[in-house]
């Protein structure tokens, strides 16, 4: 439009070189605005600038922040666990948002032995509660799973997407360093609303390595990387359950994928209304309807999404 | 003394409060999941919830930490009490038992097992408000009094499983969510033998405390889908392998018990986990392999020779048995190493449920299936049966004696009335002390309005049977229970105010179903209408049974009780109904109304409208032309009108009124009487122009002072006639009627069609009671 208007002013005047410039300063404008959206940086809920005015309550012993010019770091070092809280960060009720960060772990490079499967409670981790506005915990709002561990001796970025209860208030993040004397460096947290048409999370598996996000359950099944596209892999006898997502009454297209999953559809106190397996692309949810959960049990699940139908009034 | 007082006051006050957990609809406590908990846990946290908050209206917060509010906290799972309460814990390993305990003004509910805090949850429930699961359907099924101010009374129990192995089976590609639900809801554990991949109904039934087993039967599960290419795996009958899963294999054919091996190991490594069970079972058919080998003389431990006495299964169970038994222990063997102690479960069922002559291993789970011969009137002690050999008493001993699993194989999915229970409490304390793992009960229909696989409408089996699996349920946890403090319980909780009307309903029924004196020999296949027939019919308790019912309608305050009682009351109609039984009322002015085909007198009588073509196969049910009759009865006679539409009425055919006695052979009516199930049979015909033609037991020359009066009219012809009762009388002079009515219309053009009333056909003799009002 811009672009259009400034080519009829000045038409006859500017020579072709300069409109060529021109086209590309414009395409540069209005690409660094959407990607500015797509990332969230309007979205932005949090991002720790200074750790020192992050952490909630007083610092515990063996716990640094490392200031310097560009960054900041915080430094999780004792021979035994420590729990850092970072100050409440406000959430709303039933929200898209993505936790992430970058961590460091000294005397420790467990990559490629992380089993999601197994007790990695020794490992550094990070947890995330949703308190309501009393300040207590739902049971929904506790996201403590086993792969929520930090595994690597370099900068590793690790992330965490989820959907906030019914009841959310404010979002509490907590490091740990583990039980065997780990330190840890942290640094580039950052909070982001999430908004996409898709309303699973991680369905399409383009978040960090070993990001579960978006899968409650997992049994026999882990993410694996084939000819560079990252899959979650049932291994016979397994399952694996998406997180419940919430989920209006309408009509919804799941898409991308062969293998057909059943869904469980669940009312708002999370009471398990009717099981479909999916037999056409498009369906209707049912009465009462406040969450679904997919299941699959079956080999290679690729990317797939859920996307509501938006009818146009008349 | 004044302080005192107050003291007391105060302290009794604040130990009240402390029981509170909910007023005035609002909550007075909190629910306590970890995180990441066990599915199993999950789901007792939901249930405790939902029901808190239809019972109280309280909407209870459900928390993954304790908060610092100071109320009554309910932490729920295994987790919670490990530090505080071991000795509990201790005492529930390896069961699907369940704990609460009261701990300051905190409440613990679990079990040493996810689904034993499930089973916990609901105990809770049942012990801390009046609530009953009394059947599935989600509208009415479960009974509780709206309860704002809930207080607690019940915080320290413990309980364990006197059974495992608690499983109802329904028939599958129903819906079967909510009746899963009560199964569970009421303690059972069902058994699902996976077939991978896993789906959502595995899940879900995991979730609700169930349990896996893996495999199937010899050929459904294992070796069927080697059809094409191993044609020796199948059964020689005949000089002829049947390539058929319905057979059971070649037992003596290596390959097979190897084959079968590789399969049952491939199927355990990918089995899913908690799987506790390999089930491998013969087919359900007799047919068994008839080649040479297997058919040799079996030699027995002790040197000794088992040679057949017939060819086929039927003719020799033993020989078969053993045969199955020993191809059985073969596989234990070979999977003992791998998988110790894990249960083969199998099918002692048919021919199988003969004990063998071996000794069977101590791995193999025998469902012990005394199908379908036994009266399952009685225990199986003293239980009659159909089948002169089968001896359901003296097999149970001799299973009893093997050093294999035990557990039973039942078919208590009755679809009538029954009083099954005290028979299954005797099975199953039987079952107890032989040191039985439990059972499985199988047709346990889905609680659903609709019809499936010709057993009718299912959700009347628990109109008829609900309180029956109720008691058996609870028994699974504790058979020494007294049946008739169960039912009690049951009675109090799910009828309320009308519980001792429903009391007396019930107790009609098992005063006739226990009494050895009366015959019939009931199976899970028994009519439904027969067994209302012979248990509160003949015995004469049909009035009293439904005036109990009536008046228990009456009692009945709370709204889902109404319901349950007028879907009993219902089903009993129905039943009452379906014995085809006509009322015919007594008309005083009867005879004056045989003279006059237009007598209002006409309209006080018995109509049947329902005319059809007698059930054939591909025929529809509607006659071309309508039929009506009409009967009615004075002290001396019977009274027939019939009225038969006709839309062609001019092309009818008809003989010429003839001057003696003579078979009206054109368009014709029949009226067939017979004086008790076993009494004589009269056939009275004639037609619109009074030809008339009657026999006793087909003897034409018998004659009654019958009388006949016809007339053509314009969209058909009719009839009146005049039967005297004491000509059909029987020798000590009395009369139980059955009838059956048949119109033949039949016209000039070779058009011939027959209807009889409800399509009953003269085949078989289906006729109706025809009782004196």
């Amino acid at each position: 439009m811009l672009l259009s208007k400034y080519m009829r002013r000045e038409e006859g005047i500017v020579n072709m070189i300069a409109l060529e410039k021109m086209k590309y300063i414009v395409l540069f404008l209005v690409l660094s605005l959407t990607m500015k959206t797509i990332a969230g940086e309007n979205n932005v809920v949090f991002k720790a600038k200074n750790f020192s005015d992050c952490i909630a309550g007083k610092v515990p012993s063996g716990v640094k922040v490392i200031e310097t010019r560009d960054v900041s770091v915080l430094s999780l070092q004792s021979k035994n666990r420590i729990n850092v809280f970072l100050k409440d960060i406000p959430v709303e009720p039933h929200i898209r948002y993505k936790l992430s960060f970058q961590v460091k772990v000294s005397g420790i490079d467990n990559k490629s032995k992380l089993n999601i499967f197994d007790d990695n409670s020794k490992l550094p981790s990070w947890e995330i509660r949703i308190l309501d506005s009393k300040g207590r915990l739902p049971y929904e709002g506790y996201l403590k799973n086993s792969w929520q561990r930090c595994f690597s001796a370099d900068w590793h970025n690790y992330q965490q997407t989820f959907y906030t209860p019914k009841t959310a208030a404010k979002l509490q993040i907590i490091f740990s360093n583990g039980t065997e004397g780990n330190s840890i460096l942290i640094r580039d947290i950052k909070v982001i609303k999430i908004i996409s048409d898709n309303i699973l999370i991680n369905s399409d598996f383009l978040g960090a390595e070993f990001d579960y996000s978006g899968w409650s359950e997992l049994n026999r099944a882990q993410l694996i990387k084939e000819k560079g596209v990252t899959k979650l892999n049932i291994n016979p006898g397994g399952y694996a359950l998406t997180d419940p997502v919430p989920i209006a009454l309408g009509k919804y297209i799941f898409a991308g994928m062969a293998n057909i999953p059943e869904m469980f559809f669940y009312d708002a106190d999370m009471m398990r209304i009717n099981v479909k397996r999916i037999r056409n692309k498009t369906f209707s949810t049912p009465a009462n309807i406040a969450y679904i959960q997919f299941f699959f049990s079956k080999g290679k699940i690729g990317k797939f999404s859920l996307k509501q139908i938006k009818t146009e009034k008349k | 003394m004044k302080y005192l007082l107050f003291i007391l006051f105060f302290i009794s006050s604040q130990l009240l409060y402390s029981q509170v957990l909910t007023s005035n609809g609002r909550a007075e406590a909190e629910v306590i999941l970890m995180p990441n908990p066990d599915l199993r846990e999950r789901l007792a946290a939901r249930e405790l919830l939902f029901w808190l908050q239809k019972i109280t209206k309280a909407k209870l917060p459900l928390l993954a930490l304790p908060s610092n509010d100071k109320n009554r906290k309910i932490f729920i799972g295994k987790k919670w009490a490990q530090n505080l309460f071991p000795e509990d814990l201790k005492a529930l390993k390896g069961t699907g038992g369940y704990a609460v305990r009261e701990k300051g003004d905190n409440i613990y509910i679990f079990g040493a097992k996810p689904a034993g805090t499930l089973f916990g949850v609901w105990k809770f429930l049942e012990k801390n408000t009046d609530i009953i699961w009394s059947r599935p359907n989600t509208e009415y099924g479960a009974v509780f009094t709206v309860t704002p101010n809930l207080t607690l009374t019940e915080t320290n129990f413990r309980h364990k499983p006197t059974f495992w192995f608690r499983s109802w089976a329904g028939p599958g590609g129903v819906p079967d969510y909510t009746t899963n639900l009560w199964k569970a809801r009421n303690g059972g554990a069902p058994q699902s033998t996976v077939r991978l991949p896993m789906r959502g109904s595995h899940y879900i039934h995991k979730e609700m405390g169930g349990i896996f087993a893996v495999g199937g039967g010899f050929m459904h599960g294992f070796l069927g889908k080697y059809m094409k290419t191993r044609p020796d795996f199948f059964p020689l009958i005949d000089g002829k392998r049947v390539i058929s899963r319905h057979a059971q294999p070649c037992l003596s054919n290596p390959d097979v018990s190897k084959t079968l091996i590789y399969e049952a190991k491939k199927m355990l490594a990918n089995a899913p986990e908690e799987t506790i069970m390999l089930n491998c079972s013969n087919e359900d058919t007799w047919r068994s392999c008839e080649c040479e080998k297997c058919l040799a003389p079996i030699t027995l431990k002790d040197g000794s020779k088992l040679s057949p006495k017939s060819v086929t299964s039927e003719g020799d169970q033993l020989f078969r048995s053993t045969q199955t038994y020993m191809f059985l222990n073969k596989l234990a063997e070979n999977l003992e190493k791998d998988y110790p102690g894990l249960p083969i479960q199998t099918l002692t069922y048919i021919y199988a449920a003969e004990p063998p002559a071996v000794k069977v291993h101590p791995s193999i789970m025998t469902l012990y299936c005394p199908y379908s011969t036994r009266n399952i009137r009685f225990p199986i002690h003293d239980a009659t049966s159909k089948h002169p050999c089968h001896n359901w008493a003296k097999r149970f001993e001799e299973w009893k004696k093997q050093p294999s699993i035990l557990a039973l194989y039942e078919y208590y999915g009755l679809r009538y009335f029954n009083a099954i229970a005290e028979t299954s409490a005797i099975d199953l304390r039987e079952l107890a002390q032989a040191g039985g793992v439990g059972i499985t009960s199988c047709e346990t229909l889905q609680d659903v309005e609709t019809s499936h696989y010709g057993f009718g409408r299912f959700s009347d089996f628990w109109d008829t049977t609900g309180m029956e699996l109720w008691v058996i349920s609870s028994l699974l946890w504790d058979p020494n229970q007294n049946v008739a403090d169960l039912r009690d319980y049951y009675y109090k909780r799910t009828f309320r105010e009308a519980a001792p009307e429903m009391k007396n309903f019930f107790a009609v029924i098992g005063k006739n179903w226990h009494d050895k004196n009366r015959k019939g020999v009931e199976t899970c296949h028994s009519s439904s209408s027969g067994a209302f027939n012979r248990y509160i019919v003949i015995p004469g308790d049909e009035k009293v049974a439904r005036a109990h019912l009536t008046s228990a309608l009456k009692m009945v305050k709370h709204p889902d009780s109404k319901i349950l009682i007028k879907r009993i009351l219902s089903r009993f109609d129905d039943l009452a109904a379906k014995l085809g039984r006509l009322m015919i009322p007594s008309i005083p002015e009867a005879f004056i109304a045989s003279k006059e085909f237009a007598s209002p007198h006409w309209l006080k009588a018995l109509v049947l409208k329902d005319f059809q073509l007698p059930r054939k196969y591909k025929r529809p049910h509607d006659p071309q032309n309508k039929t009506e009759l009409r009967i009615m009865r004075d002290d001396k006679n019977l009274y027939f009108k019939i009225y038969a539409f006709d839309s062609k009425p001019g092309e009818i055919t008809v003989i010429k009124k003839a001057d003696k006695e003579c078979f009206p052979l054109g368009e014709r009516f029949d009226i067939l009487l017979r004086n008790g199930t076993k009494g004589d049979t009269y056939l009275f015909s004639f037609d619109l122009n009074g030809n008339k033609y009657d026999a006793k037991e087909w003897n034409g020359q018998w004659n009654s002072n019958w009388s006949v009066k016809g007339s053509k009219t314009k969209n058909g012809w009719q009839a009146i006639v005049t039967i005297p009762i004491d000509d059909i009388k029987n020798k000590k002079g009395k009369i139980s009627l059955e009838g059956l009515f048949s119109r033949i219309n039949k016209h000039e053009s070779n058009f011939k069609e027959e209807s009889t009333y409800k399509g009953s056909t003269f085949s078989g003799y289906r006729m109706h009671p025809l009782n004196f009002k």
